[in-house]
């Protein structure tokens, strides 16, 4: 190494270093520990002992019928972020970018509006939209005209996902119709006029020219979709009660916060609770690594 | 009228009717929540898409007069204002929680009310223009208040903001520092081992 | 000089990121002075309610009357109370007050993390009466000081004025409660109201009472999870399937799955509904005036197919203020925080308490009952006098089993399974 470069290393440690010690102290250190404590039978309020248990806590985990459960809806939120929020993100983005209609600038906020508030206010929203004669069950009354009649998705497990599906779709369909509407507007009008002159019809401009020219940022879109949707708490335990309605939209971070912190029969809660979330993080870099070889294959 | 406008002219009515009824679906429950805040908690039970009345038209609202006790919290310093009071309490708005309660001075009432014993009861309208102003006014923002005064929103707001000014700060910062160590630098192999790829 | 200048920066840099980091800590030790004793305390409520209201309340006063002592509580309320205690005991940092109590809810976490302090050297008898205070571990001990008597979970709230005015009155039987089906029907109300959303109701506010009645034995769950009696007994079986019937019969309804806490009691204050079922805690939050003074809280009437224990309420040992074992540990922290137990339940915040419709009745000795008490508070004294008390089953049953119960109950009710698979599902799942 040349004796200039040697000059410039405190800098360059300077710069990098704080960054990389707390990155090495909040993430890497917490995914080592949960790894380690996931095989372990360790609870930290029996003092220090522990035994090395093996895969003991992984072989519960899928004998059990909720970790299951957890999973698929876990997979339909995942599927409601990638094929709800983002097509229809992008859909009123191009009839934004587009200059279809007027006020675009007022629609533009409306749509983002949800995304300002906290995902706990919105969940007490829904959850008081959805109660026994509340504003979603009163306008079914109006409608079918039966006084008694009520909402009642949230208390099966085959439709739970519906209502809650939509609510995830009601928050974020904004972030990424700003998204998009960004990376459409820096795209040269001229191509789009040149393509007219040429003939292009509107649905030629749109899959030949627009959807191209945006892969990358639905590839980009896509991941943070399946990495949100697979961390996310906050809504779907603030929308739903304790008991039968969160039993029915278990996701996975909700089962592993119940066996981790309310299982008070097992000793081994909090390894256990490791061994799910260990179990959350690679099921999310499984669907990020084929989501970008979709991408590497469309392109 | 040709094909092409014919055309232009569905393109445009759909993007309307897209757009109008997302932004009715996202407006409205929020819509429903704001209106709703301004109203009572009965209220909300009683007719759930009601607009707010209670609160609002409460000239005639009845107040009972209550005796000091220890969960009826001053909201002046007893230490050293020591003017007397008339507390009332509200018997429409959460009645008997002592939430909404006031401390009236009692040199500042007409002499009548200012002799009113625990359990009389009064309406509004009898008080002096300026107190009922008052009460009236802090009616209408009843949630609002209790949101601020007993939720401690103030407190939490300014937490909010710390919260996100610092981490934003150190986020860039840090991201900054980072970055054009690892770009513009030049320890290739070192770069590599740190980002990881 | 280009140089130096980006040298001055990087370390100007490094330095103020160094400094922001460590500014939470310092700021957290100065605040608390250096000879003030710290108590750190876990407090149980909200903002809006009255314990919370309350608690804070009381901490302010006590601190003016108290300079030397700081009170540095966290206060959360529901579900969160609970997660923030099993996160704190684990993570090490064991508040040294906190609301507690003896039970399979309330006091596992304590237990499990050896943090159960016995109070007993430290209870004045002059002050409490401790004929009042139950024995929590196997040698008698105390864990906490309770705020009242035992807590009556399974109350039958009735609102007088309504019941009469369809032309009944109270209840002797189930059956004269499905007699008012129609009646109340045609008047637009609901029976009775549970806020059947919140899967813990079921379990502590009706099935409690339900499986000592069909049993006929008051300890039924306790000796449910010790092995004796099996949950898929008959007599569970029973039980559970009475909540059908009760759906059947129209005195329960089957959206009351999709009413939470909060809308239950605000329906019965609303007068939307003859009956309500709650613990005896919900006295207090009843707003409408008129209701409460009409209120009239029952045990629930003889069930058809009642093997004993007429007339009983389950009620569980109140929970309360205690010092955990790390509390106890530093003789200044301990010496505080018992003044401040002291403070807390002082006879004139008792009485408040009692005024309140927080507590059933108080624990102290020579507690004068103040003889204007709101109707609604002496009706829960009468209850507690004369109904005999039996298992609540959260007490003794917890994790997935007791999960499972409640979400099974929830799932009969709204027509998705039956008694028998949920009965025998609990039973597969209890660890004993």
């Amino acid at each position: 190494m040349k004796k200039r470069d040697l000059q410039a290393l405190p800098a360059y440690i300077a710069l990098v270093a704080p960054a990389l010690i707390i990155y090495l102290f909040i993430i890497a250190y917490p995914i080592f520990y949960s790894v380690w404590l996931s095989f372990t039978d360790f609870n930290p309020n029996r003092g220090g002992s522990w035994n090395f248990v093996g895969l003991l806590q992984y072989r519960t985990m899928f004998t059990d019928p909720n970790f299951w459960h957890a999973l698929k809806n876990n997979l339909i939120v995942v599927g409601v972020s990638v094929f709800g929020q983002i097509p229809i993100g992008f859909i009123l983005a191009y009839l934004l970018f587009r200059k279809m209609v007027k006020w675009g600038r007022f629609f533009q906020i409306v749509v983002f509006l949800p995304h300002f508030l906290s995902t706990i206010v919105i969940g007490i929203l829904w959850k008081r939209m959805f109660q026994a004669d509340g504003p979603v069950s009163r306008m079914i009354q109006i409608f079918s005209g039966d006084p008694m009649a009520q909402f009642e998705m949230m208390l099966y497990r085959e439709t739970v996902m519906i209502p809650i599906g939509f609510a995830l779709i009601w928050i974020y369909t904004g972030l990424y119709m700003i998204i998009f509407l960004a990376n459409l507007q820096k795209i040269n009008e001229n191509l789009i006029e040149a393509a007219k002159i040429d003939g292009a019809a509107e649905s030629q401009i749109f899959f030949r020219i627009i959807v191209p020219m945006l892969a990358g940022t639905i590839l980009v879109s896509t991941i943070l979709a399946i990495a949100g949707s697979l961390r996310g708490f906050d809504l779907i335990f603030s929308i739903t009660t304790q008991g039968l309605q969160r039993s029915n939209a278990m996701v996975l971070p909700i089962f592993m916060y119940q066996s981790a912190f309310q299982d008070y029969t097992n000793s081994m809660r909090f390894a256990y609770g490791a061994a799910i979330s260990n179990i959350i993080v690679v099921i999310s870099l499984i669907l990020i690594a084929f989501s970008r070889f979709i991408g590497r294959k469309t392109e | 009228m040709d094909l092409e406008k014919t055309k232009a002219l569905t393109g445009r009515t759909i993007a309307y009717i897209v757009l109008v009824s997302w932004a009715l679906i996202t407006i409205l429950p929020l819509f429903w929540m704001t209106y709703s805040s301004f109203k009572s908690n009965e209220e909300l039970t009683r007719n759930i898409y009601a607009f707010p009345h209670d609160l609002f038209s409460n000239a005639e609202d009845e107040y009972v007069v209550i005796a000091p006790q220890l969960n009826v919290i001053p909201d002046y310093d007893p230490e050293t204002d020591l003017r007397e009071r008339l507390i009332i309490e509200s018997v429409t708005i959460s009645p008997g929680r002592r939430l909404m309660v006031y401390f009236l001075v009692k040199e500042d009432l007409p002499p009548e009310i200012a002799a009113l014993k625990p359990g009389d009861r009064l309406v509004l309208s009898d008080l002096p223009a300026g107190m009922r102003r008052n009460i009236s006014w802090k009616t209408m923002i009843f949630n609002y208040r209790s949101a601020i005064t007993r939720g401690g929103l103030g407190q939490k707001f300014i937490n909010s903001l710390i919260y996100a000014g610092v981490s934003t700060f150190l986020i860039n910062l840090l991201a900054l520092m980072t970055a054009f160590a690892l770009s513009k630098m030049q320890f290739r192999k070192i770069s590599l081992a740190v980002v990881g790829s | 000089m280009k140089k130096q200048g980006m040298k001055i920066f990087i370390a100007v840099l490094t330095v103020s990121v160094f400094f922001a980091a460590s500014l939470g800590a310092q700021g957290v030790q100065e605040a608390a002075g250096p000879e003030q004793v710290v108590v750190k305390a876990m407090a149980y409520g909200d903002n809006s309610n009255q314990e919370g209201v309350n608690w804070v309340r009381i901490v302010d006063s006590f601190e003016k009357a108290n300079p030397d002592i700081d009170i540095d509580y966290e206060m959360l309320y529901d579900e969160a109370y609970h997660q923030k205690v099993v996160a704190r005991l684990a993570s090490g940092d064991v508040p040294d007050l906190a609301y507690m109590g003896a039970d399979a809810r309330w006091g596992l976490p304590w237990k499990e993390a050896g943090q159960q302090f016995d109070h007993r050297p430290f209870i004045d008898a002059d002050f409490y009466n401790l004929d009042l205070i139950p024995p929590m571990g196997l040698n008698g001990e105390i864990y906490e000081i309770p705020l009242g008597t035992s807590n009556i979970t399974t109350v039958l709230y009735m609102n007088e004025n309504l019941v009469n005015s369809l032309g009944f009155s109270a209840p002797e039987t189930y059956e004269d409660m499905v007699a008012m089906v129609p009646a109340a029907r045609a008047a637009g109300l609901e029976v009775v109201s549970i806020d059947g959303a919140d899967g813990w109701a079921w379990g502590s506010c009706l099935m409690s009472t339900i499986i000592a009645r069909m049993s006929g034995d008051p300890q039924w769950v306790s000796k449910a999870v010790a092995g004796i009696n099996k949950f898929n007994d008959k007599a569970m079986v029973d039980s559970l399937s009475f909540l059908t019937r009760m759906v059947n019969d129209g005195v329960i309804s089957s959206k009351s799955v999709l009413v939470d806490y909060g809308a239950n009691i605000s329906n019965f204050s609303n007068e939307k509904a003859l009956f309500m079922v709650q613990g005896q805690w919900a006295a207090g939050g009843i707003e409408n005036p008129a209701v409460s003074e009409a209120t009239k809280m029952l045990a629930w009437p003889k069930l058809p197919g009642e093997k004993g224990t007429a007339g009983s309420v389950a009620a569980a040992i109140q929970v309360g203020y205690g010092l955990t074992k790390n509390g106890a540990s530093d003789p200044a922290v301990r010496d505080a925080a018992l003044k401040f137990i002291r403070y807390f339940y002082s006879h004139e915040e008792t009485t408040q308490r009692l005024r309140d419709g927080a507590i059933v009745a108080p624990i102290l000795k020579n507690f004068q009952v103040p003889d204007d008490l709101p109707t609604i508070v002496k009706e829960k004294v009468i209850l507690a006098q004369s109904a005999m008390t039996t298992d609540v089953i959260d007490a003794y049953l917890s994790g997935a089993a007791n999960d499972e119960l409640n979400t099974g109950m929830q799932k009969i009710v709204s027509g998705q399974s039956t008694a028998k698979e949920i009965a025998d599902k609990v039973e597969s799942l209890v660890k004993r």
